[in-house]
């Protein structure tokens, strides 16, 4: 775990996505099944248990906001659709390689949709690390339904914190929905301060969007910024 | 001590000087250093004081003002006793706060403007503050900090014995968008700083009207021992503002309890709508307020009474005078619509350390603002003020 943030140091960038999992996985967070590749040959070489749909993601150092350039394409539900997936967006970055230096591409379960949250701890250089929890998806921004604590919290914050979203009602069972695991929430942010506990390089974490369901949560993204 | 109003070139020289005279504090109100790039200039000042043991406010500061010593080196004059210190790295915004202090008869501790910190800063102020008894809150204004690890210590220890008010401003975070989280982005280092507060217990002000407000209820008042409110009124109108903001801040407006409900129905008239808000009415005099407030400090479970003056009621400050220490509720009182009998009233409450505001959004919100207290021990700190 340590040799993905000292290689990542010593490159001097942030982590990629598929890194950013797999530190996410080996901390017991549920993450989808992925592979990443570097050329298009290794389609070819991909297992033939690999189960669609998936997703194909781009894996950049200088692509932050995946989605905003065409960097993500969803609905892949067959190894001649991810050909063609593979071709279009190789395509596309080639063209603007000038901009992002493209290291390889992201094969990736696509998982269930579930509610979709945001979570994630920050550093302040003059107040120190504040974990974050907010209603999650494409309008996070927009509806900025976000609730901080400083760290380190314990598993009452951790609750307390999930209960105090506005979106809050949505994991109780918003309007005839069964509720969510609030429990997984919580679990989550522990993970999240443990994790900025062991690794003091973390500047930010996020995992956008995490799946909520009614007995599971799924991260399908991560960012790991280092300082 | 030494006050230097030079020109930037001179004020070394006077420094020396002071050393030669044993002087052991400069303020200097001398502009023309770091804050127009002269580093150099500034860093050479403080080289010297140094060596000379002498400690430094400023430059480019706007001066101190200590009640205490009856020393003012600042502007405006400001000659009233109170209980807010206030340190500041905005001379304007402290002074301001200092001057409504002033005209409202409150008055302040201290008055700090610290310029550039060269030397002294707000947490060498506020550690001053933790020990200094004539002040009960501390109010600061700040725009960044130089020593994180002795901010927060200092911060949140002081933050255990008295209240601490902050004026921070840079709310909205501009920069840096493009190359960050969305994590950073929508929980950027603003609201890091309102959580930290929030741990700490520390008030948050956003503006100059909640800084000022905020410092002064928390010079007067303790934390509320819950969130219920009873609100007693003679106007129908600021009654419903009360209730709607406090609402909007999260306080319990809960409905009459039977009891209550019974002794006010034999006690008042009957044009009274007996409800929380209690509505005496815009014929009510001092005497009905009487009884109202009687009823509701007995038979009400509320934890705060927020009693508004909404028509030209005489002896209101003596009502509330009277009942603040024989009761484990707080009472706050507004006063608004009341043309010059209220302007008498409130300068009586306000010189008496009776919490007034005037008008009922700010009562309520300067009421919640004593919620983001963490004061150990309040007996004593009210025990103090008495």
């Amino acid at each position: 775990m340590n040799e993905i943030i000292s290689k990542a140091s010593k490159e001097n960038r942030n982590l990629f996505e598929y890194e950013s999992m797999q530190l996410l996985s080996k901390y017991n967070v549920n993450v989808p099944s992925y592979r990443f590749i570097k050329s298009r040959s290794e389609i070819y070489e991909l297992p033939n248990d690999i189960r669609y749909p998936v997703v194909l993601k781009v894996v950049s150092k200088d692509i932050l906001h995946k989605s905003d350039c065409g960097g993500v394409i969803v609905n892949i539900h067959s190894f001649n659709e991810l050909i063609e997936a593979y071709d279009k967006m190789n395509n596309d970055f080639l063209k603007m390689r000038d901009n992002a230096e493209i290291k390889g591409f992201l094969i990736s379960e696509q998982v269930p949709q579930g509610a979709e949250f945001i979570a994630g701890a920050i550093e302040d250089e003059n107040l120190g690390k504040a974990l974050m929890i907010g209603f999650g998806g494409i309008y996070v921004e927009l509806f900025k339904d976000v609730v901080l604590e400083m760290y380190p919290i314990s598993r009452n914050e951790a609750l307390y914190m999930v209960k105090s979203l506005k979106s809050y009602k949505i994991i109780q069972g918003y309007r005839g929905h069964k509720p969510l695991d609030e429990n997984k929430v919580a679990d989550l942010l522990l993970t999240i301060n443990q994790i900025i506990k062991d690794i003091p390089e973390i500047n930010q974490i996020e995992i956008n969007p995490f799946y909520l369901y009614e007995n599971d949560l799924i991260a399908v993204d991560a960012k790991i910024i280092l300082k | 001590m030494v006050v230097i109003i030079v020109p930037a070139a001179a004020v070394k020289e006077i420094i020396i000087e002071a050393g030669q005279k044993n002087a052991k504090g400069a303020i200097i109100i001398s502009g023309g250093f770091k804050e127009i790039g002269n580093q150099k200039l500034e860093d050479d000042l403080y080289d010297t004081a140094q060596k000379l043991g002498i400690r430094i406010i400023g430059p480019n500061c706007q001066g101190i003002n200590y009640r205490a010593n009856r020393l003012c080196a600042t502007w405006p004059l400001i000659d009233c006793d109170g209980k807010i210190g206030i340190v500041s790295q905005s001379g304007t915004i402290g002074a301001a706060i200092a001057q409504q202090a002033k005209d409202e008869n409150i008055g302040i501790s201290c008055f700090a403007s610290l310029g550039n910190k060269s030397d002294i800063d707000e947490i060498d102020f506020i550690d001053f503050f933790s020990l200094d008894i004539s002040t009960k809150a501390i109010s600061v204004n700040i725009e960044g900090v130089k020593d994180r690890k002795r901010f927060t210590r200092i911060l949140s220890s002081t933050a255990k014995k008295k209240p601490i008010i902050i004026l921070k401003p840079g709310r909205t975070d501009a920069g840096a968008k493009a190359v960050s989280s969305h994590t950073k982005s929508i929980a950027g280092n603003d609201m890091v700083f309102s959580v930290f507060c929030k741990k700490h217990g520390i008030i948050r002000s956003n503006d100059v009207t909640e800084f000022y407000d905020y410092s002064k209820i928390s010079s007067l008042c303790n934390k509320p021992n819950g969130k219920d409110i009873a609100i007693i009124t003679s106007s129908g109108g600021a009654g419903i503002i009360a209730v709607d903001t406090a609402v909007d801040c999260g306080l319990n407006v809960a409905p009459i309890e039977e009891e209550l409900d019974k002794e006010l129905h034999a006690s008042l008239p009957n044009q009274c709508v007996i409800s929380n808000p209690l509505d005496l009415t815009g014929d009510a005099n001092i005497e009905r307020y009487e009884v109202a407030l009687e009823k509701v400090l007995h038979y009400s479970k509320a934890d705060i009474i927020l009693v508004i003056f909404g028509d030209p009621i005489k002896n209101a400050y003596e009502l509330i005078k009277n009942n603040l220490n024989n009761s484990k509720k707080t009472i706050v009182a507004c006063y608004i619509g009341g043309g010059d009998i209220e302007k008498q009233e409130v300068k009586k409450m306000n010189s008496n350390g009776i919490p007034v505001f005037p008008t009922p959004e700010r009562a309520i919100k300067a009421i919640y603002s004593l919620f983001s207290l963490k004061i150990e021990n309040v007996d004593e700190r009210r025990h103090e003020q008495i």
